[in-house]
């Protein structure tokens, strides 16, 4: 059998630059979205310090909608994405799977290849005339359609479009490669129901990516043909620009946000689901207990990735559609919280009967469990269309969205890294430093978005320049200050995360191969782990990927999933 | 992945190439949607499907049958008919582009001509892919298996935009 590390690139360039490892390629993901998430924070900052003090006119009106349409297009696709989905899921799925690369390294690394010269043009687009793209991140026409209507409908939602187009091609490669990688690569006696949770979360999450992003794409195309080709889809009759009527007619802008949110409400799936994955596996590894509900939880997720395709609809409800269509997709969305409940229950469960380990990661994982049944509450109300009417644009929906795609998918994020940096880099992160991390971070962050749902319920409308000038926001503006203050704190203490990153790669504690005795197989790999994986034959998985026993005693309660020869 | 190639599981191209039809076929479904919530507006007005279209279709037509031919009976000289049937099948989409353009349709005119533009060049994109495809295993002498289930693929889509926009 050849070993693979035989053919480990040597030099530099082939090493960490142009490389087809999935290892490096993952980190290169997280590497960049650690880059843009520091962007994405300084945008929020901003954004809050605007909303605070408006009196001191910190940006234009112009600029401001421009910062928080790049905000929430950096956050979603820049970072999460590339953390969450592209990131780990490419250091994880191989070495979860026993395998020793995805089934399609080229292809992995003209991916992230991709994605770079995308971020590129996301940062270009602040400094084009005009700057960057204002008509928020869902791009509605007919700002995004009309290069004349705004000043960030110009070059900067021209740059937009394309970075996007570049993100929809990396994205796509990247999610056949899972998916082929998924069903071809397992090792030797990893069936589908043995895979571990992550994987199957990866999994749903790379069939709804590549299912739900090319409807993206039509409307991407008929956009650029409005834009630039003079074509009426997404225009209607009637608009006045500089005392010019437009030839435009017939078309209608509801047409976009239906594509648009084809696309939008699987992408949240695609962003939480590998959390939630992420989120089983530290639980099992510090409950020292098997996953309570394996299956149900696999069945749920299933469900949850169809039911997500059909339910785009709800956050159209304003859009004066037929009320029973808008009933319709209430059902549907409530319907969602079922599956849902479920893997919550059986996280909840997962701790019945357990050893808990409070250990760094485990912080994480409990914290975000609290956070998927905080943000599922808000849903419910926005799935609900009567609800829906009033809470709509205001702050309730701010805080809701980003407790689920904010909040969620980065303390798993953060968790994961605690959790598997030893097997990145082979060294352990600082745990002081990381407990300090955990409480700076999760406790103001919580609050900042739990209190925007009450901003919300008094009225405070999103996307708003100045709330002080409309005596019916009134009511909300005196939260305004301490959220600021609460988000300071979260921003400064993730520059404790990066310090302790960067410091432990070098420094840390030297980490064994299985330093948290997980059962999963990347365990079972030298840590860091070697080009190839495991530098003799792959694992062979004899068993169910969570089998620890809590009534054993301490070093001799687990079994990994796999043995190595 | 030599190590569990004895392994029975789904061949990783195979994957690859079905969830890529999949893409395929999600884009077009995209596109369907928006053809049939724009087309009750009252300035649609619809133009007739140029007759070079029509031609082009039987030319790829006959290329899906020589490129089977060409696959069963492992023959390099089918395949390149194929390849000239492929261009062929583009260069009749561009004298029914210039048709329509010299009858004064152009991309604004009409939202249907607006469609049939649309369609045709992102159908024509794929194509090209296909074609470009088709040029690489017939150089380099490699099977011809998903290549040929692509063309046929592509094919397929043309019949349906055709239906769409002849509807
Ligand atoms: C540092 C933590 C963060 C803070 C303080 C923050 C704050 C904000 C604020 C104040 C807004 C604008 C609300 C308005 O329109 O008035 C916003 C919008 C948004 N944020 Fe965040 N955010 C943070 C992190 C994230 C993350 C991690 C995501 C990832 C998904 C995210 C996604 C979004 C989206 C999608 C929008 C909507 C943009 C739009 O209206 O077009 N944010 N955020
Ligand atoms: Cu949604």
């Amino acid at each position: 059998m050849a070993v693979a590390q035989e053919h480990a690139p040597q030099t530099f360039i082939s090493k960490y630059v142009f490389s087809t490892d999935h290892k490096v390629i993952g980190l290169q993901y997280i590497l960049t979205a650690l880059f843009m998430g520091i962007v994405g924070s300084a945008l929020a900052v901003l954004i809050r310090a605007q909303i605070t003090w408006p009196e001191k006119a910190l940006v234009t009106p112009e600029n401001y909608i421009s910062l928080v349409t790049m905000h929430g297009t950096i956050m979603v696709f820049f970072v999460v994405s590339l953390a969450l989905v592209s990131g780990f899921g490419n250091f994880l799925i191989p070495l979860m799977l026993g395998a020793r690369d995805m089934a399609y390294p080229f292809l992995n690394m003209l991916s992230y290849w991709t994605v770079v010269p995308a971020c590129l043009l996301v940062l270009a687009s602040f400094l084009v005339e005009g700057g960057a793209a204002a008509a928020g991140w869902t791009a509605y026409p007919p700002l995004s359609a009309l290069p004349e209507a705004v000043p960030g409908s110009g070059l900067g939602q021209t740059l937009w479009l394309l970075a996007m187009a570049l993100f929809i091609a990396s994205f796509t490669m990247g999610g056949l490669n899972y998916i082929a990688t998924i069903l071809n690569c397992r090792a030797r006696g990893m069936t589908l129901m043995r895979m571990p949770l992550t994987v199957w979360t990866y999994f749903m999450s790379a069939i709804l990516g590549v299912l739900s992003f090319p409807p993206l794409t039509a409307a991407a195309i008929m956009l650029l043909l409005d834009r630039h080709g003079g074509t009426s889809f997404f225009l209607p009759e009637g608009l006045v620009f500089g005392n010019e009527t437009l030839p435009h007619q017939g078309g209608t802008p509801l047409l976009f946000q239906h594509l648009f949110w084809f696309l939008g409400h699987p992408e949240v799936y695609v962003l939480v689901l590998p959390g939630i994955g992420i989120t089983f596996d530290l639980l099992a590894t510090f409950a020292r207990r098997p996953i309570f509900g394996y299956r149900t939880s696999v069945w749920s997720l299933v469900v949850v990735g169809f039911l997500s395709m059909i339910v785009w609809g709800h956050h159209m409800y304003v859009t004066g559609m037929n009320p029973y269509v808008g009933e319709y997709f209430s059902i549907a969305t409530v319907l969602i919280t079922a599956p849902f409940a479920v893997l919550g229950l059986n996280l909840v469960a997962s701790l019945w009967r357990s050893r808990i380990r409070m250990e760094v990661p485990m912080y994480w994982a409990l914290g975000t469990i609290a956070v998927i049944g905080l943000g599922g509450f808000g849903g419910l109300f926005l799935a609900t269309s009567i609800s829906d009417i009033y809470f709509h644009e205001s702050f309730f929906v701010v805080g809701h969205f980003h407790l689920m795609i904010g909040v969620v998918t980065v303390l798993s994020a953060l968790g994961g890294t605690y959790y598997w940096f030893p097997k990145m880099f082979g060294r352990k992160m600082s745990v002081g430093l990381a407990k300090l991390h955990f409480w700076t971070t999760y406790l103001p962050v919580v609050a900042v978005f739990a209190l925007m749902h009450f901003q919300g319920l008094s009225g405070l409308l999103r996307r708003y320049y100045d709330h002080t000038i409309y005596e019916f926001q009134e009511a909300g503006i005196g939260l305004a200050l301490p959220i600021t203050i609460l988000v300071f704190v979260v921003t400064g203490s993730q520059l404790v995360f990066i310090y302790n990153f960067f410091v432990s790669m070098r420094r840390g504690e030297v980490a064994s191969a299985n330093p948290w005795n997980g059962t999963t197989l990347e365990w079972t790999a030298p840590s860091p782990a070697p080009h190839g994986n495991w530098p003799g034959a792959l694992p062979v998985v004899d068993r169910h990927p969570y089998d620890y026993d809590p009534a054993a005693p301490a070093e001799a309660d687990f079994k990994p999933q796999g043995t190595v020869a | 992945m030599s190590e569990t190639a004895a392994l029975s599981r789904p061949r990783a191209s195979d994957v690859l190439f079905l969830v890529l039809l999949g893409v395929v076929a999600m884009l077009f479904a995209g596109f369907t949607a928006a053809y049939f919530i724009r087309r009750p507006a009252p300035d649609w007005v619809p133009i007739a499907i140029p007759l070079w279209s029509w031609v082009g279709t039987a030319v790829l037509a006959a290329s899906s049958v020589t490129l089977e031919l060409a696959r069963r009976r492992e023959s390099t000289g089918l395949q390149r008919v194929s390849l000239l049937l492929g261009c062929a099948f583009l260069a009749a989409q561009l004298f029914s582009w210039s048709g329509l353009a010299q009858s004064g349709i152009a991309l604004p005119s009409t939202p249907h001509g607006a469609f049939y533009f649309m369609l045709s060049a992102v159908h024509g994109l794929h194509v090209i892919g296909g074609l470009c495809a088709l040029a690489w295993v017939t150089l380099s002498d490699r099977p011809l298996r998903l290549v040929a289930a692509y063309w046929h693929f592509m094919g397929l889509v043309w019949l349906y935009v055709l239906f769409l926009l002849a509807s």
